[in-house]
């Protein structure tokens, strides 16, 4: 007996008690700090890529990389609560407040309640907290790891030390999926709030740069054949970074008067394992059932950050539907060449460009390197990896939602 | 409109009692403890040198290693046979399962593999002195994507042939309780029908010897929710559950194990590693689990504790148990089986979780080893030869570092409260203990 799909695709037979919106924006990248101040870079066609050093071993000349190079992490954070944190919590943190701040949350209260969620992922970055750990004993150095360091090598200690600084003693959450994370985690917060377990989530993605996990970024170019990208200009810049987006319930951000950014839809999301790729034939079906509405009025298009030709291929197959069977095909943007491979990030990165230019639409369209998105109202942002994952989100601007709500 | 239910249709463990749920209920229900000197690395200059590793020849056994799709890092052996017991008593092996998906968590799977990529880095640095030797010094690292934690996931999506939403939790030592919410909520949304939950993990010298580092480490046995415990050992191996939406798997004829009828998540937001002082924190999350699933305090039978045997821990859950179920701990009985199988880490919520349907079945619960159970007179701690005792609803709880809070409400196969299922509303919880004082 198969199992069987007849429920795959059905939408959603529950009615999800609450509409989602993102309502605040946090970043770090190695362009800026700050939302703002990223799409102000972004729009201005600023570069935020160096060369590799001789220190971080490149791999071949005229690699780049994405550093972040200073960000204000005391800003939410005393000397004393800085120095048990590693550099992942210090971005992810720091961002978490950013985020807080820019949905009017007020995040130097400190004690922002059992309402709110706290969600995180990341490909890989616990990996430079684990090598400094662990180093000692990986030198077959005996009784010599420093037991403050301990909690840097738990992945979800982002969430603990946010949660601590921030009152967050909602639901809470790591996922270390690879370079998916970011978008399962999107999708993950989403259903909190959409099944109403909490009115507001933080949700977001970090990766940390190191040595060790450069070479392990190289290691893994190699495996897949890709080590040639490095040499050409933008095409594989590896880059670190958090990125937080506030969640909260439509009905909510109305309460508290705020203007959210656009409304965040069911995502869909999944495997393809060897001889299943007919799969991607049905995602978008799937999608548009979750999100009980056709496809016929996406208008944005973010595709992920595929590098390899399996991937690429794969998310031609997802999206060339789209692509085909709208009359006016949908205007693409592709953020890889301004943020850099990110690793989970790269997901968040999407979704909060979406948001950013759904919201701006509706006042003419916001200036930058992208097409013009002025009228746009619906976007469609895809992930795929290199290892079969892929998800699909859907954003929708706050307009759309509240006519579609009123039909 | 009801929402979808979720039983569990199949089960499979790897823990130092063996291979199989049988091993490990009979280690349980006889009262055994797995715990050992050490094996897979020189314990001796510890501490503590003893853990309760899984029976050394699984990792010869080359039948085994085929079973479970020949992955090449150990936890991911684990949760691979694992998994494959649990397809296999649900009637699953060699079926297609494309829309199924899997949500596994997990502390420690990789971190071999990250260890071995990390000494081969720091040679490296010593041979790179001219990029000529470069080709040379970048031979012999092990493969990348086994030194990542997300291999243990893709190695089982790959190997079962699952299309479904599949992700990875970490969040340390709830990981896999909080993977198998996750997945229960993907079948309850429609995503899926069918979903592999659960988690492998396995010892390593680094949490070995940070464990010992913060004393949480015993050097003797472990007696949680005794006045005199001293700490845990550390376990090792895998728990996977087959969950399946309620219909389906009547359609198709399955036996079922029990249900999962709630769960819930919280952070207490008080300490990076420690447990929160009053409880309200872990409280908090059973809280959400009882009022997701529509089960009142008082119709709880048993909870699995997380009871690590450790100072904090064990007199924090007291508090959060005394705090919930107050009007109902003269009949509510509690036990822990840590000192049985060891704290596995990221998989003992999936260990524990099946623990826990095997005392929902056989309404029998395994006694909690070396405890007293003096901690705190006013719990029912099941200590001695164990203890015949109707269970109809059971929590399995854990809690983790970065204050990770995780619960799950389990029920008997078959109870069914009214036509339809439950209609629990999903609900806002706020803190328990804050609302008293």
């Amino acid at each position: 007996m198969n199992i069987s799909d007849a429920m795959v695709g059905e939408g959603l037979a529950v009615p999800e008690a609450q509409q989602v919106c993102i309502s605040g924006i946090g970043a770090i990248s190695p362009l800026a700090e700050g939302w703002p101040h990223i799409v102000a870079g972004l729009a201005a066609g600023q570069s935020c890529f160096e060369p590799w050093t001789a220190e971080q071993d490149p791999p071949c000349p005229g690699a780049r990389l994405g550093l972040v190079r200073q960000f204000s992490r005391e800003r939410f954070f005393s000397e004393r609560q800085l120095r048990l944190m590693d550099r992942a919590m210090a971005l992810s943190c720091t961002a978490v407040g950013l985020a807080l701040e820019n949905a009017g949350l007020c995040p130097d209260d400190g004690d922002l309640g059992d309402e709110v969620a706290i969600m995180m992922g990341s490909m890989r970055g616990e990996l430079p907290s684990l090598y400094r750990f662990g180093g000692p004993m990986f030198r077959d150095i005996r009784g010599a790891l420093n037991p403050a360091l301990f909690p840097t090598i738990a992945r979800n200690i982002s969430c603990g030390q946010a949660a601590i600084r921030f009152g967050l003693r909602g639901w809470s959450s790591m996922i270390a999926a690879g370079e998916i994370s970011g978008a399962h985690v999107l999708a993950r917060a989403r259903e909190l709030v959409a099944c109403g377990r909490n009115p507001i989530a933080v949700v977001g993605a970090f990766e940390a740069l190191s040595p060790i996990s450069l070479h392990h970024i190289r290691a893994r170019a190699r495996k897949f054949g890709r080590e040639h990208l490095f040499a050409l200009g933008n095409e594989h810049v590896p880059t670190e970074g958090a990125c937080f987006l506030v969640l909260e319930s439509l009905q909510h951000a109305r309460a508290r008067g705020i203007q959210p950014y656009a409304v965040l839809e069911p995502a869909v999301h999944g495997y393809v394992t060897p001889g299943g790729e007919a799969v991607l034939d049905q995602v978008l079906a799937r999608q548009a059932a979750r999100r009980q509405a056709s496809h016929a009025d996406i208008d944005l298009l973010l595709p992920g950050t595929a590098l390899h030709s399996a991937e690429a291929a794969a998310e031609e197959r997802l999206l060339g539907q789209l692509r085909q069977r709208q009359a006016a095909p949908p205007q693409e943007i592709r953020l890889r060449h301004w943020i850099g491979d990110a690793g989970a990030l790269s997901s968040l990165f999407q979704t909060a460009l979406a948001a950013h230019l759904l919201q701006q639409a509706a006042a003419g369209g916001a200036a930058g390197p992208w097409p013009d998105a002025a009228g746009c109202s619906a976007a469609l942002t895809s992930t795929v990896t290199d290892r079969g994952a892929y998800c699909v989100n859907t954003l929708r601007s706050v307009a759309a939602s509240a006519s579609q709500e009123a039909s | 409109m009801s929402r979808r239910r979720v039983v569990v249709t199949g089960m499979g463990a790897v823990s130092c009692f063996g291979l199989g749920v049988e091993a490990l209920w009979n280690g349980l229900r006889s009262g055994r403890s797995g715990q050992a000197r050490i094996r897979a690395f020189d314990g001796s200059g510890y501490r503590s040198p003893y853990a309760a590793e899984v029976p050394a020849e699984l990792w010869q056994r080359e039948d085994l290693a085929l079973l479970a799709g020949e992955p090449e890092e150990a936890a991911t052996l684990l949760a691979s046979l694992a998994a494959h017991q649990a397809f296999a008593e649900a009637g699953m092996l060699g079926m297609p399962k494309r829309a199924a998906g899997c949500v596994v968590g997990t502390l420690c799977s990789s971190s071999q593999e990250f260890e071995r990529y990390c000494r081969r880095f720091m040679a490296r640095d010593a041979l790179v002195a001219d990029r000529a030797a470069e080709a040379v010094a970048d031979a012999g690292f092990p493969d990348p994507d086994r030194a990542v934690v997300s291999y243990q996931l893709e190695h089982l999506v790959q190997h079962f042939g699952l299309q479904g939403p599949s992700t990875l939790i970490s969040t340390a030592c709830s990981s896999s309780t909080d993977a198998i919410g996750h997945a229960a909520d993907i079948i309850r949304s429609g995503e899926a029908p069918m979903m592999l939950a659960g988690g492998a993990d396995i010892l390593t010298e680094v949490v070995h010897a940070a464990f010992n580092a913060v004393f949480s480490i015993t050097n003797g046995t472990a007696r949680p929710f005794d006045a005199s415990r001293c700490g845990f050992f550390i376990g090792e191996g895998a728990g996977m559950l087959v969950l399946e939406e309620l219909e389906h798997a009547l359609d198709r004829g399955a036996a079922i194990h029990g249900e999962v009828l709630g769960y819930g998540l919280s952070n207490t937001a008080f300490h990076l590693t420690a447990t929160s002082e009053d409880g309200s924190g872990e409280a908090l999350a059973v809280a959400r689990c009882l009022a997701d699933a529509g089960v009142s305090a008082e119709e709880i039978d048993y909870i699995n504790a997380h009871g690590t045997a450790t100072r904090h821990n064990d007199l924090t859950e007291t508090r959060a148990i005394r705090s919930l179920f107050l009007s109902s701990l003269s009949r509510l009985v509690v036990s822990s089986i840590k000192p049985n199988i060891g704290h596995c880490m990221g998989a003992s919520g999936a260990l524990e979780a099946i623990a826990t349907l095997c005392c929902i079945k056989e309404d029998f619960i395994p006694p909690t080893l070396n405890s007293s159970g003096d901690l705190d007179s006013a719990l029912r701690i099941v200590v001695g030869s164990g203890l015949s005792h109707v269970t109809h609803y059971a929590i399995s709880q854990s809690f983790g570092f970065g204050g990770a809070c995780s619960s799950l409400l389990l029920g008997k196969a078959g109870l069914l409260r009214a036509a339809g299922g439950r209609q629990a509303p999903r609900q806002h919880v706020t803190n328990p203990l804050r609302e008293a004082a």
